[in-house]
């Protein structure tokens, strides 16, 4: 029997079953998506948990508003799931180091690359990730007013 | 029987927006109907911020761009049309920098300045106190002590610091004998420069789609009625006026006429002079306004220079770390240069440099050892000006045959850049690299980069109903009345008799304020 993440299912994001996502989809969700700290960040300790609200905007905005991505993240839990009891010691090679941009996407273990990892990737480098290489602000991040004690950017000897 | 509005505004774009605020500021029931062609695009919606955050440059007004060499062509040189402007309620601000700059008093005598392009009817110290309450509209954030022209009132909002790279970046151009200054730029005090700026999660950059909400939110306003998908097909006039439009409802696919006192056309450069153009009549043959041949003509953009370098090193870690540039000088935008065949020109910081797509890199495979090393590896940084171009009659738009989106004609452009252009470009080009070099920056490795005179586009375009005192060179006078129609105006970059070096929208929004007091000073 084949294996559920190397199922074909082309190159169109899955449609989004008539439902809300689950609970348990979310914790496996947000697992992934704590991992890219694990992986990638491991200077920025907490920094997943501190921007978990965003975090939930942005899924709350994928699954209710159109065209949502439901379909995507149910499957990308299934394919978690197998790839995690199967070959837990190949789970970042498998899910996360994986090279899968538009046109090569075919399998659900690539679905779950290109329509989940790679957005929380990008929240992720976005919202805090971009704090590792010694940044204040990037695009995406609030920075804050130029009215703060603080300016919201690095500057320089003159401002 | 059909209402009869006092004003018929063609376009929801800043331009309608600060005339409908002076409009209603002095008689705050006025009938006031807006028309935008295009449809409404909610702001701040939070999945278009992702989207935008993470599929990147998708916005949701992206489908009202041009569609190059379908509904938009050239004739002569290659001309940029897509993404240069937005076709929905509140036109280009859905899009724009917000760059908010004043012209110079001597851009108001270009031809006695520089024998090229057009004075305008009236001086700088005529339009000063409009630009003062423009600034104030948009909420523009600046440094007033910089040199610049003449101001009577500080900034409304301070400026944003320099950021670090930019610092470094201003001691190069002092060493090379300008003076830098702060982008004065239009963002409110709720901004929190999260970078985002082309679709703001916060409406802190000044859109015109707010600012028109909040005016019909006002109960006062009783009389205020924007319409959206309502494509104007002509105007309706005998020989010296305006009686009304002819338009397409985009949501009924039913056309109807509506009646105004008083049509304000303020749908931008393109389609300011394709309305005239054939709004045909048996009193204008060759279109409202058109007896001279004028509409259309004079077709002006700014062309933009790019020049890029390369360091060894990035030991900072630096990123741009704002949506927009604050670094600029206007010391080479000056009409003694353009008399010496140097080109007026206005310099500033490439907005998007130093860059590294920290989660491009991680989306590929790359580990952190390796993005480590591209961020503190080499680094790029790069600068961009705007060169003037002057109005040449040949320069033009027409409506081409058959029908655009939103029910527009087709749009065509003929345009040849000007002679002497290139060479002043060039010698711009080479100055703007040994600035970058003074920032310790080498040549880019890569030539196509490292200067680059790129394609004329639409964004700044005007010019194309040139404002003026002779009826043979122009298409309305100093009141952006057009000849001969005694109730019809033009409010839109397409009066601007000249393009100066610096973006237009600042100009264009207090030429905006003046006409609406005018308008209602001269209220029947």
């Amino acid at each position: 029997m084949s294996d559920f993440k190397d199922e074909i299912i082309g190159r169109s994001a899955l449609s989004a079953p008539d439902r809300e996502i689950s609970p348990e989809d979310m914790s496996i969700l947000w697992q992934l998506f704590e991992h890219i700290e694990k992986l990638w960040f491991p200077d920025l300790p907490g920094a997943a948990m501190s921007i978990k609200p965003q975090w939930l905007d942005y899924m709350r905005a994928t699954v209710t508003q159109s065209p949502s991505l439901l379909g995507e993240y149910e499957s990308a839990a299934r394919v978690f799931i197998e790839v995690s009891s199967s070959s837990p010691d190949c789970l970042d090679e498998l899910m996360f180091s994986r090279v899968v941009h538009e046109e090569t996407v075919s399998t659900r273990l690539d679905h779950a690359k290109y329509f989940v990892l790679n957005p929380f990737i990008r929240v992720f480098a976005a919202l805090a990730g971009f704090k590792a290489f010694g940044g204040r602000n990037f695009n995406g991040y609030m920075g804050g007013s130029r009215f703060g004690d603080t300016a919201p950017v690095r500057v320089g000897g003159r401002v | 029987m059909t209402k009869e509005y006092e004003y018929i505004l063609v376009g929801s774009g800043v331009a309608a927006t600060m005339l409908t605020q002076s409009l209603l500021e002095t008689t705050p029931s006025a009938s006031i109907l807006i028309l935008e062609a295009g449809p409404r695009i909610e702001l701040r919606d939070r999945r278009s911020w992702w989207d935008l955050l993470v599929k990147k440059d998708e916005t949701p007004y992206k489908h009202t761009y041009d569609v190059e060499g379908g509904e938009s062509t050239f004739t002569a040189d290659k001309w940029g049309f897509y993404e240069s402007r937005v076709r929905a309620y509140g036109g280009s601000t859905m899009h724009w920098g917000g760059w908010s700059l004043r012209y110079l008093p001597e851009d108001f005598r270009c031809f006695t300045e520089v024998g090229k392009g057009a004075d305008w009817p009236f001086g700088y110290d005529e339009l000063e106190p409009w630009y003062s309450a423009a600034e104030v509209a948009l909420s523009v954030g600046g440094v007033a002590e910089e040199p610049g022209p003449p101001r009577r009132a500080p900034y409304p909002l301070p400026a944003f610091p320099w950021t670090a790279h930019e610092a470094l970046l201003a001691d190069a151009f002092e060493k090379h004998g300008l003076v830098p200054g702060h982008m004065p730029l239009a963002r409110n005090a709720r901004c929190m420069t999260t970078g985002t700026c082309k679709y703001c999660p916060i409406g802190a950059r000044y859109t015109a789609t707010d600012h028109l909400d909040e005016l019909v939110a006002t109960p006062a306003h009783s009389g205020l009625d924007i319409r959206t998908n309502m494509t104007v097909l002509n105007v309706l006039a005998d020989r010296k006026h305006a009686y009304g439009v002819h338009v397409l409802d985009g949501n009924t696919k039913k056309e109807e006429t509506l009646q105004g006192n008083r049509i304000v056309i303020c749908a931008g450069a393109y389609e300011s002079p394709k309305l005239l153009l054939r709004s045909i009549s048996p009193d204008w043959p060759n279109g409202l306004g058109n007896n001279s041949d004028q509409v259309g003509r004079y077709l002006v953009t700014h062309t933009m220079l790019r020049v890029r370098g390369e360091a060894k090193s990035n030991s900072e870690g630096w990123f741009q770390e704002y949506d927009f540039p604050t670094l600029m000088s206007r010391s080479w935008d000056c009409a003694e240069r353009a008399r010496a065949g140097k080109g007026k020109v206005f310099l500033y910081n490439n907005r998007a440099l130093p860059h590294t797509d920290i989660a491009a890199l991680f989306i590929d495979g790359a580990t952190r050892d390796k993005v480590n090393s591209e961020v503190f590896g080499a680094r790029e940084a790069g600068l961009d000006a705007f060169i003037e171009e002057y109005g040449e009659p040949h320069n033009r738009i027409t409506n081409g045959t058959g029908e655009g989106r939103f029910g527009l004609p087709k749009t065509v452009v003929e345009f040849r850049r000007g002679e002497g252009v290139n060479e002043a470009a060039n010698n711009t080009l080479d100055e703007m690299q040994q600035i970058l070099v003074r920032a310790g920056y080498e040549r880019h490795s890569d030539p196509k980069l490292m200067r680059q005179i790129q394609t004329p586009r639409g964004d700044h375009s005007s010019g194309t109903c040139r404002m003026g005192a002779e009826v043979s060179t122009s298409v309305v006078d100093r009141n952006l009345c057009v000849h001969g129609v005694d109730n019809l105006y033009v409010c839109s970059n397409a009066v601007l008799p000249n393009a100066a070096a610096v973006n237009p929208t600042l100009t264009l929004a207090a030429l905006s304020l003046r006409l609406g007091a005018h308008l209602a000073d001269t209220r029947p």
